[in-house]
């Protein structure tokens, strides 16, 4: 593995831990918006805040949660990629060998 | 001391009509769409099958560049996502480094990055629904269970828009940041050499020493640092969410 692969996956990996952090914080921002909105709208009292953070704190929990999944996908992926290029060179290997 | 820290101007209304202004952040778009496509027409002026001219492998590099970088993240069969990842790069980059001439960065608007993000929510419903079906893409809206559907509705809508907001984020708080260190360099300037009596230490204050060369290292960060990494980690994420959404 050369310089530039390791500063390239050192970026991608930086990215994707900071949009892990960026996916919790975000949907209780949206989710308190949408209730500010909604209690100036409709002249509601301050518990539709608390029901727009509890279910913003769920969205984020669930958008973390997603995130997560992806990126174990993605390492997993590309670790069978990698067992599978050796993999097909030692078929390669075999069928030389026969 | 004045410091003012405003969004993108007003320049005029479209037709007169008060809903459609024409800002400072469309002018600057354009201006950087134009920079784009004059680049691109300069690079591809008179190509040949082997490359003789610097410019030539300049554009070869660049294309290289763009398609290991979607084959890597996203496999070979989303060769035709190349234009628009290069698009998305491209546009966003030279809109950050606008920033660096004084002008002002289209991407410190958050029109702009929200349009982006629209564009990465259709590309990733497009591809969910072109995979598993309309039926499948509602299914997934009810997994692991169907009390989770609220939740799930809102960490879909968060993901393209946490993208945009961490792109936003970083360019807007650079650009603050920058402005507020000028500033009080500015500042401390005036107070060092108004410690000097007379005419001379006025003169002195007025000219800003201080402000010259040291903010040089935080432009370097935030104006040429960040603004090329924001723009590969937005390509990145859309290359991730758009092939997992196609898997």
């Amino acid at each position: 593995m050369d310089n530039r692969q390791i500063l390239r996956e050192c970026a991608e990996n930086l990215a994707l831990l900071a949009q892990l952090g960026i996916s919790i914080a975000v949907p209780p921002l949206l989710c308190l918006y949408a209730a500010d909105w909604l209690r100036d709208r409709f002249s509601l009292g301050g518990w539709i805040l608390a029901v727009g953070l509890v279910i913003g704190i769920g969205g984020g929990v669930m958008s973390a949660w997603k995130f997560w999944r992806m990126i174990r996908k993605r390492f997993q992926n590309e670790d069978a990629g990698s067992s599978g290029s050796g993999k097909s060179e030692n078929i390669g290997g075999e069928e030389h060998q026969d | 001391m004045d410091l003012n820290v405003t969004g993108a101007k007003i320049y005029c209304y479209l037709f007169g009509n008060q809903n459609l202004p024409i800002t400072e952040t469309l002018v600057n778009t354009w201006i950087a769409m134009a920079i784009i496509v004059g680049v691109c027409i300069y690079l591809t002026h008179h190509l040949s099958v082997r490359p003789t001219s610097k410019r030539q492998l300049v554009a070869e590099y660049l294309v290289g560049m763009v398609t290991g970088l979607v084959h890597n993240n996203m496999g070979k069969k989303w060769s035709g996502f190349i234009p628009f990842i290069a698009a998305i790069f491209s546009m966003s980059a030279v809109d950050n480094l606008m920033g660096l001439t004084g002008a002002f960065s289209p991407t410190c608007d958050l029109s702009t990055l929200l349009a982006w993000a629209i564009v990465v929510f259709v590309l990733i419903t497009y591809w969910k629904i072109k995979t598993n079906g309309f039926g499948g893409y509602l299914k997934g809206y009810f997994d692991p269970i169907p009390v989770m559907a609220p939740l799930n509705v809102i960490s879909e809508v968060a993901t393209p828009v946490s993208m945009a907001f961490r792109h936003f984020g970083n360019i807007a708080s650079g650009t603050v940041i920058t402005l507020l260190l000028y500033s009080a360099l500015e500042a401390v300037n005036k107070l060092l050499f108004g410690l000097i009596p007379g005419a001379v230490g006025q003169v002195l204050g007025t000219i800003p020493f201080l402000a010259t060369g040291i903010p040089a290292v935080l432009q370097i960060y935030f104006g040429v640092f960040s603004g090329l990494v924001q723009p590969f980690i937005f390509c990145m994420l859309t290359m991730l969410f758009v092939a997992q959404a196609g898997e």
